[in-house]
């Protein structure tokens, strides 16, 4: 109340004005679905006997564990691609460090269930790998069998969230931190695992929580692999079944939310205090070194070997996308360009809807996640942390939970002019993108607000400068790095969301690029256009994420030399 | 935890060094004594951190040699050197307690568990955090932080520490206090030390011996005290204190070497190098300049200027005035004792310089 | 992008402008738009477009594509300010149940020529709420390669897929997601009783290798020689081998003809450019377009048959097609959600345990084979029983209180209902479960036995 009398107005009516946008547009929609799970199947009356069946159920408990049996593999599968690439990139020198690094996120971009086609028909069973493997030696490795496939699928496409994570941490840390370990007498193996993980460890759990909770929600992968015993593929089929009043569905729901705020909250918790790479700085990132010719060989053949496997679905794809027929053979029988030529004549709408939406939707979630990031770091509004709190909480919603809750809600609300229910007019997809894609966008933004030195606001309105003013003429360009960052993230993968879309698509005409894609896998013939269009996809967010990358790059070289001033003062 | 007698000292041949194109070190030899406290002294820029970081390993790889005692380190990694580095932000890990941050060394060192408890305790000690010893550095003060990097790092017995500006992030009166102890740490443990700082006073109170780094070269080596009275060079004469440095000749006038300037001052240089030079400046320290008001009678070996007073400084023990002679502006310091009027701006004075206070720099 | 936004907004405009105008949408002349929610693939619906389109030029569609289930989940959510014009999509269970929401509007089509009934089953809705616009049947389709390299032989009847060499090698989508697969189920117990129904079904089961949670799933399968057969409708296995891939289809003896399906949304914005939708689906013309290689629907006007390529079935000439089972939809009806309920207990969810006691018994057996020995044979028919036994029975099944429980909507409030669905399916698991390892180990002790 203090800080509003000391002429705050302005935080708090946008602080009020995000409060209010939240409410609507994430909890009511979600509390409106998950209600359900409270009421009695048969009265209505508000019951926990869902919950009590629930834990009754030994399908659900084995269902429970074995969602966190493929989140937990997830993690150290992710681990196992993330460490290398970004500790050899950040250590040393390397020609092609951001192709690297571009190319490591580029799994991202690309619908976890289109991976799974393209992954199936290298790996699986009859893939080209065990079709070869048998023929060689007559055996076949059951990499995509039951869990282990999706374990490997997610891994392989979540795995990006820890070397973005992690990468970033090690740039954070000071030089001189690694320098005093070599100097007393550390190196190598030892020196990593005693002083560099550790320092790094705040971003490396961050990436890891993400990936936790992604795997741990997601739906796609286990229903294109046929597993069902997993919490949200159950959660799913009885939600979706045919007139059936299971209230499971939603109680799934209710757990999956609950054990995805959870881990949110632990790691939040495992972290408190930890925020090394602020504490102590100036150092300009690890030294990077020059490898000898050796190293070098091996570092390449880690890294080319790694960035094969996470790309072999982009892989897998891009030759489906120019076979012909492809059953049951090492590659298709023959190749053409005919699939692209469909996809080109029929679906450039579905190319222009997906810019359209990702780019709104990446744009409100870097207007919102700096807000949201200066209201709860640099004000002392009270309550202020539950901006944070429910904005990351979007994390914790599965997308077809949030899209039920927007037909639920917004279904019978008229937009007017327009005339026609919110619930089927576009925007109210690149509102659901907004609102699932505002926790990277808003981690982004408060990773950039903590490192703008208050003193240079200070500065700025001992001249004269007002907040508003302040905050568009200085925060907002220093933290400008991490906000095109926070974009790129946003963006890369609000282009490739289905779990919401799907259910909000409402007319074809506004249907984006996944859902295109997802259609023609849905067709005999259609499997060859859809890996075209799945192509194009990646190939035009990739563009999008590599140009960002290099923005981020010159604007850190560029900013480099205010900060130090920052930081020296 | 003394290494007295283990001393070893440091010795550079020919040291080259570059990061890219950039030619950073050119042509260092040094050798630092065994149980010396050695200084590198130099602006920003000069080359002495990175001088530091070489011995210490860290950096690009030099042309040239470092040996430290009798063993050439050159190409050495860092971790096999020996050699203790504090560095300017302390870098103490934050994810450690102080206790773990000072065993780290010892442990990577395979001590045996007791003697690491032993040694690390015993190393607190010496810096007085013993009772800090399970908190983490970001609950220490910065000058708690500097001790404990001090101590982590001689806990180890390096058989040379080294030190990069230690006492930058303190505050002005820690930074007295905290460059005694390291003084006298390093005397109680005879340990050779080399020392980075711009700042000359620190450097003057610390040091055995400084070396003045300018653009990667060394430009004189020597105790304080001589490079404050006799500096080789301009740089020198200027980076150790304030200096008057007036540019003329240096003639020979009946068998004797005389100082000469452009407006006809003049003076005899006594102990100059014999012969004729064009092209040398004479360096006078403000201190050496006696201000008097109107003009004094001319003696041997002491010159007299007229002039008045442009500016006028109050430095608490000395008035600083800054009074224009002809074509000269020379600075003169007066010790300033209470109730004594100092001159006034424009007050025409007298400036005396007993002439063998006066040094000649040829370059 | 910005062409896309002002054509929005020039509709927009123009709506409004209308409104201004108190302009009434002219009662004789047919809408220009016409919103079809559909489960069928841009193949069919881009084709069938494409000939509408050219048919009726003043006439826009918008096909929103939507899995049957999630289709309906669509109807109902939206019904309150519907924006739908049609439905379209196979299984005429997710008819039955928008009829049953009363989500559907009455039409008499003006098309003649088409009989009452394919193989035994009628091809309207008696109701009149839905029309049927093509024929499925239900078969087995395989991976040419795959047989091949397997050394597969071809089978010819559902018992056929319960033999030991088709273990690990089939594919089926789970009843609950596909109205196909639940009428295949359907069909074979209304053929084979519900009993010996169920038993054939879990000896199938034991054979498969997987359950597809997408109708699609199987057919992808064996295209992609995942697996090597599959049970699916038969437009899939007719497209895909259209499509070049070496596969091939065929019906089994006990099978269902079943129709394909159209109806007019209650409360259509645009009533008259969908009735004229499904005027020309049924005239010659749109039911030659099912004849695409990409479509290959068996079409519900006999005489479109003359211009099907060779080789293609014609339920109406070849009675052995869907023939065999008089298909009681009521029954079906009745116990639809029990039946699906049952399968994804039974089967779906519990497919590594019976693939497990299956492959036991199928050991077993090949071990006892041209042996005498009557324990290890009691013990072996005790196992196969355990596998085969029901946690209800076919009356339970059927029991309108019961079925309640599974429904989201009761008839009268007064339905008495006793217990929960998750109660009752997880009283089911474990006895099934159970009875899958008894049976498992009896099945690893009587081969031990030999």
């Amino acid at each position: 109340m203090k800080a509003i009398a000391r002429g705050h107005w302005g935080p708090a009516g946008v602080a009020i004005a995000i409060g209010l946008l939240l409410l609507v547009f994430l909890v009511v929609p979600v509390v409106k679905v998950v209600y359900v799970a409270f009421q009695h199947p048969h009265t209505g009356a508000l019951t926990l006997i869902n919950f009590i069946d629930f834990f009754r159920t030994s399908l659900f408990q084995e269902s429970f564990f074995n969602s966190l049996y493929v989140a937990i593999m997830s993690v150290a599968l992710s681990s196992a691609f993330a460490l290398p690439l970004a500790y050899f990139t950040t250590r040393f020198n390397f020609a092609g460090a951001i192709a690297i690094q571009t190319l490591g996120i580029v799994p991202l971009i690309m619908p976890p269930f289109v991976g799974a086609v393209a992954m199936l028909l290298l790996f699986g069973e009859n893939g080209s790998l065990n079709l070869l493997l048998n023929d060689w030696f007559g055996v076949t490795i059951p990499l995509m069998r039951g869990l282990n496939g999706v374990i490997l699928v997610e891994s392989i496409h979540y795995f990006p969230f820890i070397l973005i994570n992690l990468s970033a941490a090690l740039n954070n840390i000071d030089r001189a931190m690694e320098e005093s370990a070599q100097n007393l007498g550390a190196s190598g193996v030892r020196l990593f695992r005693r002083i560099v993980f550790p320092l790094a460890m705040p971003g490396y759990v961050a990436g890891a929580s993400l990936v936790f909770l992604k795997v741990f929600d997601d739906l796609g992968t286990p229903l294109l692999l046929n597993v069902n015993n997993m919490l949200a593929p159950q959660a799913y089929l009885r939600i979706s079944n045919i007139g059936i009043s299971d209230p499971m569905g939603y109680v799934i729901s209710v757990i999956l939310v609950a054990f995805s705020l959870l881990a949110l909250w632990t790691s939040a918790l495992a972290l408190r205090g930890k925020d090394y790479a602020t504490v102590q700085k100036g150092g300009g990132g690890l030294a990077k070194r020059d490898l000898r010719f050796w190293e070098k060989i091996g570092c390449y053949a880690v890294i080319v070997l790694i960035l094969l496997l996470v790309l072999s679905p982009h892989f897998g794809l891009f030759i489906l996308s120019l076979g012909t027929i492809w059953s049951f053979s090492v590659l298709p029988d023959a190749y053409t360009i005919d699939h692209y030529m469909r996809v080109f004549s029929t679906s450039s709408e579905y190319i222009t809807n997906t810019l359209l939406y990702a780019g709104l939707a990446a744009a409100i979630d870097v207007v919102l996640g700096t807000a949201i990031a200066y209201v709860v770091w640099r004000t002392k509004l009270i309550g202020r942390q539950w901006l944070d709190y429910i904005a990351m909480g979007a994390l914790a919603i599965p997308g077809v939970v949030l899209g039920i809750g927007y037909l639920r809600t917004f279904y019978d609300f008229n937009v007017p002019i327009i005339d026609k229910p919110l619930a089927s007019w576009w925007v109210i997809i690149v509102i659901a993108l907004a609102i699932r894609r505002l926790p990277y966008a808003l981690r982004a933004c408060v990773a950039a607000l903590q490192q703008v030195s208050v003193m240079l606001e200070e500065a700025a309105e001992s001249l004269g400068a007002s907040k508003r003013r302040t905050v568009i003429r200085i925060v907002v360009p220093l933290m400008s790095g991490g906000i095109v960052a926070g974009f790129v993230t946003s963006f890369a993968t609000a282009a490739v969301e289905l779990s919401a879309t799907i259910m909000l698509v409402s007319a074809e005409s506004d249907a984006p690029l996944a859902f295109g894609i997802y259609q023609y896998m849905q067709s005999a013939a259609g499997r060859g256009p859809g890996a075209a269009l799945g192509i194009v996809a990646v190939v035009i967010v990739g563009i999008a994420t590599y140009v960002s990358h290099r923005i981020i790059a010159r604007k850190e070289s560029e900013r480099a030399p205010e900060l130090a001033i920052a930081v020296g003062v | 935890m003394a290494s007295g007698a283990g001393a070893v000292g440091v010795t550079i041949e020919d040291l080259n060094l570059s990061f890219g194109s950039t030619a950073v070190l050119k042509g260092i030899g040094l050798h630092i004594e065994p149980g010396e406290l050695f200084t590198f002294l130099g602006p920003s820029g000069s080359g002495k951190s990175t001088l530091l970081r070489a011995i210490a390993g860290f950096g690009p790889e030099p042309d040239g040699k470092i040996l430290i005692g009798a063993d050439d380190v050159t190409h050495l990694p860092p971790w096999q050197r020996h050699v203790g580095m504090v560095f300017q932000s302390y870098a103490l890990w934050p994810h450690m307690t102080v206790r773990s941050n000072v065993a780290f060394g010892l442990e990577e060192r395979k001590a045996p568990a007791r003697e690491i408890g032993d040694r690390v305790d015993r190393a607190l000690d010496l810096v007085g955090l013993l009772s800090y010893a399970d908190r983490r550095p970001s609950q220490l003060s910065g000058g708690q932080q500097q001790r404990v990097a001090l101590a982590r790092t001689i806990v180890v017995e390096p058989r040379v520490l080294l030190l990069d500006e230690p006492l930058s992030n303190l505050d002005a009166n820690l930074r007295v206090e905290m460059r005694r102890e390291i003084l006298g740490l390093q005397r109680k443990l005879s340990l050779t030390t080399i020392f980075v700082t711009h700042d000359q006073e620190e450097a003057n109170t610390i040091s055995d011996r400084i070396a003045v780094l300018d653009e990667g070269v060394i430009q004189q080596v020597g105790s304080p005290m001589q490079l404050y009275d006799e500096p080789s060079n301009r740089f020198v004469a200027n980076f150790l204190g304030t200096a008057n440095l007036i540019d003329g000749d240096l003639r020979e006038i009946g068998g004797k070497a005389v100082f000469t300037a452009a407006d006809g001052l003049s003076f005899p240089v006594e102990g100059a190098a014999g012969g004729a030079t064009r092209g040398c400046t004479a360096m006078v320290r403000p201190q050496s300049l006696r201000i008097a008001a109107g003009r004094a009678p001319e003696r041997g070996g002491f010159v007299a200027l007229s002039g008045n007073v442009e500016h006028r400084e109050f430095l608490g023990s000395v008035i600083r005035y800054s009074v224009r002679t002809g074509e000269h502006t020379l600075l003169v310091d007066e010790t300033h004792q209470a109730g004594q009027p100092p001159f006034g701006v424009g007050d025409a004075v007298v400036l005396g310089l007993e002439s063998r206070q006066a040094r000649i720099l040829i370059e | 992008m910005l062409k896309h936004m002002q054509s929005r907004a020039l509709v927009a405009g123009a709506v409004l402008a209308a409104a201004l105008l108190g302009l009434p949408i002219q009662a004789g002349a047919m809408e220009d738009k016409l919103v079809i929610v559909t489960s069928y693939p841009p193949d069919t619906t881009d084709t069938v477009k494409k000939a509408f389109e050219a048919k009726h030029p003043g006439v826009q569609i918008e096909m929103l594509k939507k899995q049957t289930v999630a289709g309906i989940k669509y109807l109902q959510e939206t019904a309150g300010n519907n924006a739908s014009d049609m439905f379209w999509a196979s299984s005429p269970d997710a008819f039955e149940v928008l009829k049953g929401s009363s989500l559907l509007q009455k039409y008499e089509t003006k098309v003649k020529g088409i009989p009452e009934k394919v193989g035994a089953f009628p091809i309207n809705d008696p109701d009149g709420y839905y029309k049927g616009f093509a024929a499925s049947g239900y078969g087995i389709m395989w991976n040419t390669r795959y047989m091949k390299a397997k050394n597969l032989p071809v089978p010819a009847t559902w018992a056929d897929l319960a033999k030991p060499i088709y273990h690990g090698h089939v594919g089926i989508s789970a009843a609950s997601r596909s109205g196909t697969t639940h009428l295949t189920v359907e069909t074979v117990l209304q053929g084979k009783g519900w009993d010996e129904g169920w038993a054939l079904w879990k000896a199938i089961a034991g054979n498969f290798k997987t359950v597809t949670e997408r109708s699609f799933g199987v057919p992808d399968g064996v295209n992609s020689g995942q697996f090597g057969l599959g049970i699916v409708i038969d437009f899939f296995g007719f497209s895909s081998k259209a499509s070049g891939f070496p596969v091939e289809f065929l019906y089994p003896p006990v099978t269902t003809l079943v129709p394909a399906n159209i109806a007019i949304v209650k409360n259509a914005p645009h009533p008259k450019a969908a009735a004229a939708f499904i005027e020309f689906l049924l005239s010659p013309d749109g039911q030659e377009v099912l004849l695409d290689p990409k479509i290959m629907r068996l079409p519900v006007n006999p005489a479109t048959y003359a211009k099907a390529p060779k080789g293609f079935p014609n339920p109406f000439k070849d009675s052995s097609i869907g023939a065999a089972v008089k298909f009681d939809l009521d029954l079906s009806k009745d116990r639809y959600n029990v039946v699906n309920s049952l399968f994804d207990v039974m089967i779906t969810y519990r497919l590594e345990d019976l693939q497990a006691a299956t492959r036991a018994i199928q050991s077993a057996e090949q071990a006892l084979s041209g042996k005498g020995n009557a324990q290890a044979e009691k013990l072996i028919k005790e196992a196969k029983a355990l596998v085969a036994k029901m946690p209800i029975d076919e009356a339970k099944a059927t029991d309108k209180d019961f079925n309640a429980i599974f429904k989201t909507k009761r008839k009268k409030a007064s339905t008495k209902v006793e217990g929960r669905q998750a109660e009752i399916e997880q009283q089911w698991d474990s006895e099934v479960k159970a009875n899958y390892a008894k049976a498992r180990e009896l099945a690893e002790k009587a081969a031990s036995m030999l």
